[in-house]
This record gives structure tokens, C-alpha cells and sequence, in this order.
């Protein structure tokens, strides 16, 4: 049981080592990270002792570990859900080339659409920032204000509120909710006036007239706030 | 060194320690005089006069909307407003708890539009709704009620925890009312001189959900069991604002509340109470149909102060010498900001006088 | 629980007042309460771990200084009869036995640490392994949580175990007693890894009351906290920036993401070593110094003399000595000295000690990659430090430059350089990134960075760079005035007032310039990256 013994097991375990994660890393640089982050998270976190240690301290850590999986897990779960429909549900609506991804920067994304037909301004009280609506035909776009930087303005929802413009998938005002089904698969969560999908953080939602609850009276695209 | 000599060194060092934090926790604190000075609403209050009859609490929509000089100079109405931005309704109830304490309006105004939130919303309203509240059970429960996640109670007894960071955005503000901030305000009310017409009023976005959460249901009833209580005179109003939002499935929910209650809840954007209103959202408000300025407010304010005169029988108490005396010097401050604000209209363009280069 | 929560340094404050209140025979049982308070609200299902630890060695070690004990009365009782070969060999079959209690006692101890900590890691890489070679059957991967200073208390109470068998000192009689010793909270967050022999005596003491002890106590509680919570946690989110978009933050930004991360290590382990030992000074707990201004390191070797030196001395003394004397070390040095040659054999064991040594410091500071390689990376720069220092005398000895105060400050520089290069291994995602980073340093030519603007980018403001820059300095001149002894302590001498003074102004420094509250969130690092 010498030396020689330990030298190859070390060099091996080395080597493997390095493979496997290298493996990881090339080969499926989108899939697999966040089981190797969360991973390589809960290993490393827990003990606060020299630096790598230090940066976490036991208790916040694991929970973030764990947290971390989770939203991995469940956000896989989610992906898994939207993709039995029939299509591949787009939560970022594109208008005329430019796509409006909620919940991000929208400065960039107003610009690119252009003029519009309308706007209207709402600061909010005591000078926290301000929702902006911005009407381009059929279409409303609405921003509001990031809760740390007031001036960074991000996008909060499109809605499409006539039937001259679609969702990406083709449906429209106008439609009924077995056209939506037909086209996104079963919704989420649905009620008799709404059917929504969700995906982290986004949503698009169908609301149905309240005197014809079969017709789609109204579209949007929206973040999923808290 | 004797043990009398060393106790004393050590409680100087601790005693020097914590005033020293406290001057520089004063320095610190946001002084809400030259832009945000909707932070010092709530603080307000204790320098004023505690003869009121009636008190408004909720949100922006109080604030702006109504100018108790106004129901003063008409019927002698004496009256003033809890409210800040965005207040939630625990908040509300808490300055009602507080207000209670100095002094018992006969009737309470509550403006229903912070139903709609039932959870704790922004740091920084919670900031300006509670820091201004003198200390007492009410405050302490009402900080428990409001704090976000990323907030710690600790941080609002020792608000220096809170603001250290701002060591590096000191202004002149910070030294001029270092010893305390002066803010112009009327019993509570914000006044705004200048308008905006109301135009472009968006569509409102369907919501999945519109029914109020449990907090705040239990919240209208415990405003509501505490009026009781006190023998004090509830009102629901929802102010005359087109935006943020008023649902019709909101409003049905709050009417069937009232009715259940017995409580008159007055919804001023109904088209009925407009027409008596009188509201134009052309020339009443200052920033496209947000809030009203102060002609809007005013005609709200007579409107509403001959509602509450006539059903509760509030009498005109304008010949009380030493009541008649507050209010004129509110309401000497009040024309003289009209007419500031209007001078710099004509000058600058602006009601707050800054020059545009 | 963190140094910085609220509730932690309240519960000091508190435990601090009532520890000076209550009478001297009750300090420590304070004190037992207080570590079992803190630990059970790092998580109460902890405890159970942290109590198998102290309990079977507790027991265990008892047994072991008893069969001693037997031991020797027996070989006393047969002294005219034994021979000296008999006496010798009673004693060796008697030291077996104890051996296999300690043995025991170590595996069932650093076997529940393998399981919680390690055991999600290794499983991962057999795993990686069967994948390796085609197989598609994977083992079930289940994690636990490491209950919080495992890898402290659980060295520690080894250390103390080895100890014991190794007739160093007597068992702690009292259950109670050794419980504190094993659960110490300052010590539970980051160390330092102390000796029974050092610790014990300040612990049980029950030292009261004495203001100079308390007021350089706070201060380096103080001190400790201007570290962690001005420096350490404001430089964060730079390094959080750095290591998180790798795609565009490489070249200069590497070397930047070392200097920042370099600083921060440094700034919150001493820090946290500060607070520990200065709660200690309050106490009157003398706690076992864990740096010795570790940047002023010639090379590398040095630098681990100085930085975080209880780990090193623990390794040193219950892992590298017994490997290097173990019997098949001893039968590989002599086959190596046969077949090798007299030079290969005087140093391969020393080689392959060295070797398991920082390989295990590797896995001791996290189950990962990262950290084995970081830790077989500082063992290659040893050995090669080693292997050169014939080469380094006689450059020293040609150049008379090269003894000058300024060819010093170049060599510790060199370190702390080196010494920050390798701790990326522990920041970035994995090893063939960290790797691939490094190489960016050279291709990757953009030092503009550091005046277009590029550095306000990282999340620090100008106020945080003023603070930090301002920090480094008063780092730098606290390292070098403490070079002749303690400031606090001469200050002290100098003038009490001054002293008193220092410690307002260190609180209100604290206050106002750390980065915490909202805004600042430090504890978002590393899960934002594993």
C-alpha cells in the first residue's frame, strides 16, 4: 500500500476530474450548468473558512443552493409544460421585426418601434419613476420603472387590443378559446374569463368577452411581478 | 485609575459614541425639502393644531385631491389628511390608531384605492409613509405590517442603518435643515398650482384577479370596528383620479361592502357625483388626470365638505377665535404658495421655479 | 448566522453584559449556552451532528487516556518480572489498542463529514466516471446541508482527540466542559482551528471585567468589521460582475478580478479572524492568532506560514508528519533511495507528503474541482520553489540589488500576486474556465479599460472606489505600524483617551462606510456563480 498507489489514484481522480468537468462545460454549455452550478454550490458553500468559504456563510448559502436548484427544477418542469403543446409558445411578442421582451430594458425596444400614434405619462407619486403606454394602432406597450433605478424604464406588458394585429402564433381578437388551445396547448391556469401560460417571470394571457365568454377580447404580454 | 474614574470614562465613551451616531444619523436622514418633500406629509401633522373634525387617510389621492382650507373658508369645517404616497391601507389604519391618540375627529374619510395592494410594495413609500410617525405601539405595528423583504425593523429604530450610504450624496439640504425641515404644506394637503389636461387616458389592461386580499379586508374592518368604537363617522371614498385604475369589479366589491355596513361610500369618478363635481379634466389637474390641482381640489373639497356639513351635521365653526387663528395662518401660507407658484408659472414655465438651462 | 447579522451582534452585546454580570464559576456554562443558542439557529438539526462529534470523543477519549492509564499501572505492577523487550512489547500491543479506539473515532468523525460534505461530489464524479466509459447507469446523487463550521469544530476536536492518544495532555473529564470547547460560536464561522492546550485554560476561566482587555477587544472587533463589512463585502459585486460574464469581462479584467478578489478574500477572512479573536480579548479568551500580515511574504512557503496559519499547523502536524513517518512512507523512501538514486529518494517522500497534504487542503476548503486543483496548483509552486532555492541563493549572493528593502516589497508583491492568480480557481465556475481566463490575460490586450470608464461599470461607484482605495491604505499602514507590536496596545499605553477615542471613531467608521442594508446584498456571491 504504498506511495506508488497513491500517486496513481490521485493522478487519476485528477484527471477524471478535470474531463468530467470539462465535458460539462463544452459539450452542453446551455443544459448543464445549472446542475453543475448548484451542485458545485452546495459543495462549496457551506464552510465559511478561507476565502471561498468566507464569501458564504453556512446558513444563507445552502438555502441559496437549494433555491437555486429549485428555480432550475422548476423552470425545467415549466419548459417541459409549454413544450407538449402544439407549438412553442413565444412570450416575447414581435411587433414590425422588433421583439418586446417583458421585463427588460425598454428604451431600446421604443425606440426601434418608432413613433406612435399616442402616449400617455404616470410618474409615479413622489418622483419614483413613471409608467409610460405608448399606442402604435392596435398595439399598447407599457413601461414602468425599475424599484432601484428609477430611471431605468423596463418593459411591463404589450397588450393587443384589436384585432388588426396577432400574437405570434396567429391569434387574434376575435378568436375563440379553442383556437387558442388548438395553437398553445392546455393554459396554465385558466378561469372562465382568462386563460394564461406562463413561463419564469413572463405570461401571455386571453381574456374573454364577459358577454360571449368564448371570444378572446383582449391579448397581453405581461411580467409576472413578486 | 479608581473604579469611579474608570465606570465614568467608560459611560463617556459609550455616551459620546451615541451622540455622535445621532448627529450623524440627523445629517444622514433625507430631509424631503427640495424634491421629494411628499416625505415629510406624515411628520406634518404634529406641528399642527389637533382640532379636527374630520380626517382623511389613504394615499396620493387624498393628499391632492382635497384642500381642507378650502372646507374651512366654506363651512367652517375644521379638517386634515394623513396621507402619503402610496399608502397602504395598514398603513392608513395605523395613522388613524395614531391620529387617535391627540385628538377624535367626529367622521373619517378613507380613501379606498390602496385595496388593491395586499402586500408590502416599494421601500421607498414605506420610508416616507412611517418614518414620519412618532413612536408608539401603532407605529411599531405598522412597520411590522409594511416591511419588504430586504427591510429589518432595526433599520427604521435606527434609521442611520438605513441612510449611512449617503454620506456621498450630501446636499446643501442636509446642513440647511439640519435642525429640522420646514415643508410647506396645508393641513395635510399637497397644493399644485399648474395644469396638465387629461388626454391619451390609456385603456386599462384586464387583470386575472380582481378580488382584495384577506390583509386588506381585514384591515377595512378593523378601520372600520375602531370608528365604531371611537363613535366616529366612517366614509369610503374613491377620489376623482383616471389613473391608476379603478375597476368596476373593484367598485362593485367595495359597494356591496359599504352596503353590507351601512357605510356611504361616495366613487367620485361615477359620472353622477362628476356632474355635481364639477370636475374639468382639462384644467383641474396638474398632470393629465393623475391628480388634481388646486382649483380641482377645490371644487372636490366644496362639494365634499357640503356632503359631510349636511348628512353629519359638522357645524360652521369659523367664529372659534383660536381655531379661526390656525387656520388663517394656513390659509395666509396657502395663497401666498398659489401665488408663488403661479409667478414662476409665468417666469420659469414651472411651478417649482426652476429655470430651464 | 453571519457576524453581520443584526441578531448576532445584539446576542454579543448581550452575552458580553450578562457575562461580566454573573458570578465566575457560571462564565463558561455562559458561554456553553450562548455557542449552543447561536449553533441551533444556524439550523437546530445541526446540533445533532456537532453532539455525536463531542460525545464520542468525549468517551472515546476517556477510554483511551484509561487503557493508558491500565497500561502503565500494569507494566508498573510487573516491573521486576518483565523484560525490557517484554515491557516494550506490552506497551506497543497496548498502543495498538488505543490506536484503533482513536481510529475509530476519527473515521466515524470524518466520516460523517465525508457524507455531508463530500458525498454528493464524489457520487457526482463516479458518475462522470461510468459516463466516462460509455455506461449510462448514473448513482443517485443526494445532497445534504453541511451543517455551518463543520470543517472547524470537527478539526479541532480531532486535533484534540490525536492529542489525547497522543499523551499530549489529560482528557476533559466534564462533558459540559468539552462541549464548550467543541461548539465556541466566534470560532464556528471562520475559524481558527485552536488547540485544546491554548484554548481551554481562557475558557473556563472566567476572566472578568478589565477595561484595557475590553476596550482593545472591541477594537479589534471593530477593526474586523471595517474589514468585512467596508471593504470585503463592498468590493462584492465587482467580483460578482467579473466572474459571472465571462465573455466580456476577460485580458485586464482578469487581472483586475484578481486584485479585487485578492482584497476581499483578504479583507473578510482577517476580518472575520478579528472579530473572533477580539470577542476572545472581551472575554478574556485568548484565541490563537490565525495571519501574520501574510502580503508580506517573501514566497510562497512563507505565505502559508502566515495565512490562515491554524489550518496549516493542523495539516502539518496530524497529516503531513505521520505520512512522512508512516511505515510505507519509510519503505518507499528506501526503495526510491535503492532504485533512484540517493537525490530522488531523499526528497520523493517529502514530494508525494506535500502532494496529499495540499490535496487535501484542496478538498477541505470545498467539495469541487476548483479547490483540489487550487490546492495541488500551491503545492506545484512550492515544490518548484523548493527545487530552485539553491538557484535563488546564488542569484541573492551575485546581486547586491536583489537585498535591498525594494527587492522585498517586489518579492511579497510577487506572492500576493501569485497567491491571488490561484485563488481565481475557487471564483470562477470551473477549471477549464478558469484556465481559459488566465489565457485571455495574454491575447487579450485591453488596458483601457482602466481609465475609458469600463471600471464604474462593476457595480462600484466612485464613492465605493474612494472608500475601498482609502481602506487598502489604512490596511497597508496598520500592517506596518504593527510590525512593532500591537497599535491598539501602544495607543492604549500612550493615551486612554486617544484609545477611547479610536474606538468611536472606528464604530461610527463602520456605520457610515460599510456596504450593507439595502442596496448591498454580499451574500448573493457565490451561488450567483456555483
Amino acid at each position: 500500500m504504498n506511495k506508488k498507489m497513491i500517486c496513481a489514484a490521485l493522478a487519476a481522480m485528477m484527471l477524471s476530474g478535470l474531463t468530467a468537468c470539462g465535458g460539462d462545460s463544452s459539450k452542453t454549455e446551455t443544459s448543464k450548468p445549472a446542475e453543475q452550478s448548484s451542485d458545485a454550490g452546495a459543495a462549496s458553500s457551506e464552510e465559511s473558512a478561507d476565502p471561498a468559504s468566507t464569501d458564504t456563510a453556512s446558513a444563507a448559502s445552502s438555502d441559496a443552493a437549494s433555491a437555486a436548484s429549485t428555480d432550475a427544477a422548476s423552470s425545467a418542469a415549466e419548459n417541459g409544460g409549454a413544450s407538449e403543446g402544439t407549438t412553442q409558445i413565444s412570450f416575447d411578442y414581435v411587433a414590425n421585426g422588433v421583439t418586446l421582451e417583458v421585463g427588460k430594458e425598454a428604451d431600446g425596444m421604443i425606440e426601434a418601434l418608432g413613433q406612435y400614434d399616442k402616449m400617455f405619462e404616470a410618474p409615479s407619486c413622489a418622483f419614483t419613476g413613471t409608467s409610460n403606454y405608448y399606442v402604435y394602432g392596435g398595439l399598447q406597450v407599457v413601461t414602468y420603472p425599475d424599484e432601484h433605478d428609477q430611471n431605468l424604464n423596463l418593459l411591463y406588458e404589450v397588450d393587443l387590443l384589436d384585432n388588426t394585429v396577432a400574437t405570434n402564433e396567429g391569434i387574434r381578437i376575435g378568436n375563440t378559446y379553442d383556437d387558442v388551445v388548438a395553437k398553445y396547448g392546455k393554459p396554465d391556469q385558466e378561469t372562465a374569463v382568462f386563460a394564461m401560460y406562463k413561463t419564469e417571470g413572463k405570461a401571455v394571457q386571453f381574456f374573454f368577452d364577459k358577454d360571449n365568454p368564448d371570444v378572446i377580447s383582449e391579448i397581453v404580454y405581461t411580467v409576472i411581478l413578486l | 485609575m479608581g473604579k469611579k474614574k474608570r465606570i465614568l470614562a467608560g459611560l463617556a465613551t459609550v455616551t459620546s459614541a451615541v451622540v455622535l451616531l445621532a448627529a450623524v444619523q440627523r445629517l444622514l436622514m433625507p430631509k424631503y425639502m427640495s424634491d421629494v418633500v411628499e416625505g415629510n406629509l406624515i411628520a406634518s401633522y404634529y406641528d399642527t393644531g389637533k382640532d379636527h373634525d374630520v380626517l382623511f387617510i389613504g394615499d396620493c389621492e387624498c393628499y391632492e385631491n382635497f384642500s381642507p382650507v378650502k372646507m374651512w373658508r366654506d363651512y367652517g369645517i375644521s379638517s386634515t389628511i394623513r396621507g402619503s404616497a402610496q399608502q397602504l391601507i395598514w398603513q392608513s389604519y395605523y395613522l388613524l390608531e395614531d391620529t387617535l391618540r391627540y385628538e377624535k375627529p367626529k367622521v373619517v374619510v378613507f380613501n379606498v384605492l390602496s385595496m388593491k395592494y395586499g402586500e408590502p410594495q416599494s421601500e421607498a413609500y414605506n420610508r416616507m409613509s412611517i418614518e414620519g410617525m412618532r413612536w408608539s405601539k401603532s407605529k411599531v405595528d405598522c412597520i411590522k405590517a409594511s416591511m419588504t423583504k430586504e427591510e429589518s425593523f432595526l433599520s427604521y429604530v435606527f434609521p442611520i442603518l438605513r441612510y449611512h450610504s449617503r454620506w456621498s450624496e450630501l446636499t446643501s439640504d442636509d446642513f440647511k435643515y439640519y435642525f429640522g425641515a420646514k415643508p410647506n404644506f396645508f393641513s395635510g394637503y399637497y397644493l399644485r398650482a399648474d395644469a396638465k389636461p387629461a388626454e391619451n387616458i390609456p385603456r386599462a389592461t384586464p387583470l386575472t384577479d380582481y378580488s382584495f386580499s384577506d390583509t386588506c379586508w381585514n384591515y377595512l374592518d378593523k378601520m372600520m370596528s375602531l370608528c365604531a368604537k371611537n363613535n366616529i363617522q366612517l366614509v369610503l371614498i374613491k377620489a376623482p383620479s383616471l389613473y391608476p385604475f379603478w375597476y368596476d369589479e373593484w367598485d362593485e366589491q367595495i359597494r356591496d361592502y359599504a352596503e353590507k355596513y351601512h357605510l356611504p361610500y361616495i366613487n367620485f369618478l361615477d359620472e353622477s357625483v362628476q356632474a355635481e363635481t364639477g370636475i374639468d379634466y382639462q384644467t383641474d389637474t396638474y398632470d393629465a388626470g393623475l391628480h388634481l390641482n388646486v382649483y380641482g381640489a377645490e371644487k372636490l373639497s366644496k362639494w365634499f365638505g357640503g356632503y359631510l356639513a349636511d348628512r353629519y351635521g359638522l357645524r360652521n365653526r369659523s367664529g372659534e377665535e383660536k381655531l379661526a387663528a390656525e387656520w388663517n395662518e394656513i390659509g395666509s401660507r396657502y395663497d401666498a404658495e398659489i401665488a408663488r407658484q403661479l409667478s414662476n408659472l409665468e417666469q420659469y414655465g414651472n411651478v417649482k421655479g426652476e429655470s430651464k438651462s | 448566522m453571519l457576524f453581520t447579522d443584526s441578531i448576532f451582534i445584539i446576542g454579543l452585546t448581550l452575552l458580553c453584559i450578562v457575562y461580566f454580570l454573573i458570578p465566575k464559576r457560571f462564565r463558561w456554562m455562559l458561554l456553553l449556552a450562548g455557542s449552543i443558542g447561536f449553533y441551533a439557529y444556524s439550523g437546530p438539526l445541526n446540533l445533532i451532528y456537532m453532539a455525536v462529534t463531542a460525545l464520542s470523543t468525549f468517551l472515546i477519549t476517556l477510554r483511551i487516556e484509561k487503557m493508558a492509564a491500565s497500561a502503565k499501572d500494569t507494566v508498573t505492577a510487573h516491573k521486576s518480572e518483565w523484560s525490557r523487550d517484554e515491557k516494550k512489547a506490552f506497551k506497543e500491543k497496548a498502543k495498538k489498542k488505543r490506536f484503533r479506539w482513536l481510529v475509530l473515532c476519527l473515521v466515524l468523525n470524518f466520516g460523517m463529514l465525508a457524507v455531508v460534505k463530500y458525498g454528493a461530489f464524489t457520487l457526482h464524479n463516479i458518475n462522470s466516471v461510468i459516463g466516462w466509459f460509455g455506461g449510462s447507469k448514473r448513482l443517485p446523487v443526494r445532497r445534504f446541508l453541511l451543517p455551518m463550521g463543520m470543517s472547524f469544530y470537527l478539526f479541532q476536536t480531532m486535533g484534540y482527540a490525536i492529542d489525547v492518544y497522543r499523551e499530549k495532555y489529560p482528557a476533559e473529564k466534564n462533558f459540559a466542559r468539552l462541549g464548550l470547547f467543541v461548539s465556541f460560536f466566534p470560532q464556528l464561522i471562520q475559524g481558527p482551528i485552536s488547540r485544546y492546550d491554548d484554548l481551554a485554560k481562557g475558557l473556563y476561566a472566567g476572566n472578568g471585567y478589565d477595561p484595557k482587555r475590553v476596550t482593545l477587544g472591541v477594537q479589534r472587533i471593530l477593526w474586523g468589521y471595517f474589514k468585512k463589512v467596508a471593504l470585503a463585502d463592498r468590493v462584492m459585486p465587482a467580483v460578482t460582475a467579473l466572474i459571472s460574464n465571462t465573455d466580456q469581462h476577460q485580458g485586464m479584467y482578469v487581472l483586475m478580478g484578481i486584485l479585487y478578489y485578492t482584497l476581499r478574500i483578504y479583507a473578510d477572512f482577517t476580518g472575520g479572524i478579528d472579530i473572533t479573536i477580539g470577542i476572545g480579548q472581551v472575554l478574556g479568551i485568548p484565541i490563537t492568532e490565525n495571519f501574520n500580515r501574510p502580503f508580506f511574504s517573501k514566497n510562497i512557503t512563507e505565505y502559508w506560514r502566515r495565512w490562515h496559519i491554524t489550518l496549516g499547523t493542523w495539516f502539518k502536524d496530524y497529516l503531513f508528519y505521520p505520512i512522512s513517518v508512516c511505515q510505507p512512507m519509510l519503505k518507499l523512501s528506501k526503495w526510491s533511495r535503492e532504485k533512484l538514486g540517493k537525490n530522488v529518494g531523499k526528497y520523493l517522500p517529502v514530494y508525494v507528503s506535500t502532494v496529499a497534504v495540499w490535496f487535501v487542503t484542496g478538498l477541505w476548503h470545498g467539495a469541487a474541482w476548483n479547490f483540489i486543483v487550487w490546492g495541488l496548483m500551491n503545492a506545484v509552486v512550492i515544490l518548484i520553489s523548493e527545487r530552485l532555492t539553491p538557484l535563488y541563493g546564488r542569484f541573492h549572493k551575485k546581486f547586491a540589488w536583489s537585498n535591498t528593502r525594494a527587492y522585498d516589497g517586489f518579492m511579497a508583491l510577487r506572492t500576493t500576486f501569485l497567491m491571488g492568480l490561484l485563488r481565481m480557481f475557487d471564483c470562477y465556475l470551473n477549471v477549464p474556465l478558469t484556465f481559459k481566463m488566465f489565457g485571455t490575460m495574454f491575447y487579450k490586450w485591453n488596458p483601457q479599460i482602466l481609465w475609458d470608464g469600463s471600471l464604474m461599470k462593476l457595480g462600484l461607484s466612485k464613492p465605493d472606489y474612494l472608500v475601498l482605495g482609502v481602506g487598502v491604505l489604512l490596511l497597508f499602514t496598520a500592517s506596518m505600524l504593527g510590525r512593532r507590536g500591537s497599535v491598539r496596545e501602544r495607543l492604549w499605553e500612550k493615551s486612554r483617551f486617544l484609545s477611547c477615542c479610536l474606538t468611536v471613531a472606528l464604530l461610527l467608521i463602520v456605520v457610515v462606510f460599510g456596504a450593507y442594508g439595502i442596496g448591498y446584498d454580499s451574500s448573493q456571491f457565490i451561488y450567483n456563480q456555483f
